[in-house]
């Protein structure tokens, strides 16, 4: 019988238990094998329904407490290439295209740039416009307070 | 203190996590250490907050519906609005910038309208209009974060 992948899902939201054999408890729960779970957790990653699977760290833990979401007003004609340039680049975390709305927010392209301090962060973005010659309008927004933050719970 | 296998802990396993029934223990083979060690280590990792856990990061834009929204909220209603916004289980980021803009949150949920229900009933709860801002495109592929160079 197929696994449900919503309900698998659902079921991984709090991460696995560190044990020796995680996927114990999640075959007891959908009646199946280990090895099952196993190949339906690999083919979500295969589907694309999973960016990734694995240790999910709390950099901000780790020292990086600089972090600034970058929003650029690109011309839509220049967009794709320059969203497969930004998304390159190993400091950039996250490059989405979204809508702008006018006339309170012009933006349309969001990149989020890590570092331990907020003059790192500045230095890796001009270093990054110079490089990529990008003379667009930009913003930078770093955070101060996080008042939330934990795996998205969908069902 | 993080040790070269703690970081390895972290570095490495992040997007190639071992799918096998002892995930753990082909990663103490991979490293020469002990699965007992490879086990511990994680749980401490966990425990000290280096990690917030080993599970799946979902493609928002394959599964339910989600949208960055964001607010401007008046600096002396921040934290009653943030809590406003964090009431919602639906809410899974919320966190204040420094911007006319000031408190950016992201809205997951099953569907389309309890994404746009949720909206509404905070813009309603706080008295601000909602910026949304869902994702048109990514243009970036998760390789997990490069914590050491």
């Amino acid at each position: 019988m197929a696994i449900d992948s919503e309900k698998l899902i659902a079921a991984m939201q709090d991460g696995l238990p560190i044990c020796p054999h995680p996927y114990t408890n999640l075959a007891k729960q959908f009646a199946c094998t280990e090895q099952e779970i196993i190949s339906a957790i690999a083919e979500l990653k295969d589907t694309d329904v999973l960016n990734r699977f694995g240790v999910i760290v709390k950099h901000r833990r780790l020292g990086y407490n600089a972090n600034a979401m970058v929003v650029w007003n690109i011309d839509d004609e220049h967009i794709e290439r320059l969203g497969e340039k930004l998304a390159a680049e190993p400091s950039v975390t996250l490059c989405y295209q979204r809508p702008r709305n006018l006339p309170h927010w012009p933006y349309n392209l969001f990149t989020m740039l890590h570092g331990k301090e907020r003059s790192a962060v500045i230095r890796i973005l001009d270093d990054i416009r110079a490089r990529l010659s990008i003379d667009s309008d930009y913003d930078v927004l770093f955070s101060t307070r996080c008042f939330k933050q934990r795996g998205a719970r969908y069902f | 203190m993080l040790d070269d296998i703690d970081q390895q802990l972290l570095q490495s396993y992040q997007r190639d996590f071992p799918l096998t029934e002892n995930p753990f223990q082909e990663i103490g083979a991979a490293l020469g250490i002990e699965e007992e060690e490879v086990i511990h280590r994680y749980q401490r990792l966990q425990e000290e907050g280096f990690i917030s856990r080993i599970g799946p990061l979902v493609n928002h834009a394959k599964v339910g519906a989600s949208t960055l929204v964001a607010i401007a909220a008046p600096p002396d209603t921040i934290e009653t609005n943030a809590e406003i916004i964090n009431s919602y289980v639906e809410i899974n980021h919320n966190y204040l910038r420094e911007h006319h803009y000031n408190l950016w949150f992201v809205v997951t949920a099953k569907d389309e309208a309890r994404m746009h229900t949720v909206i509404s009933e905070i813009e309603s709860r706080t008295g601000c209009n909602a910026l949304v801002l869902p994702m048109v495109k990514s243009f970036y592929i998760d390789l997990g974060f490069k914590l050491w160079q």
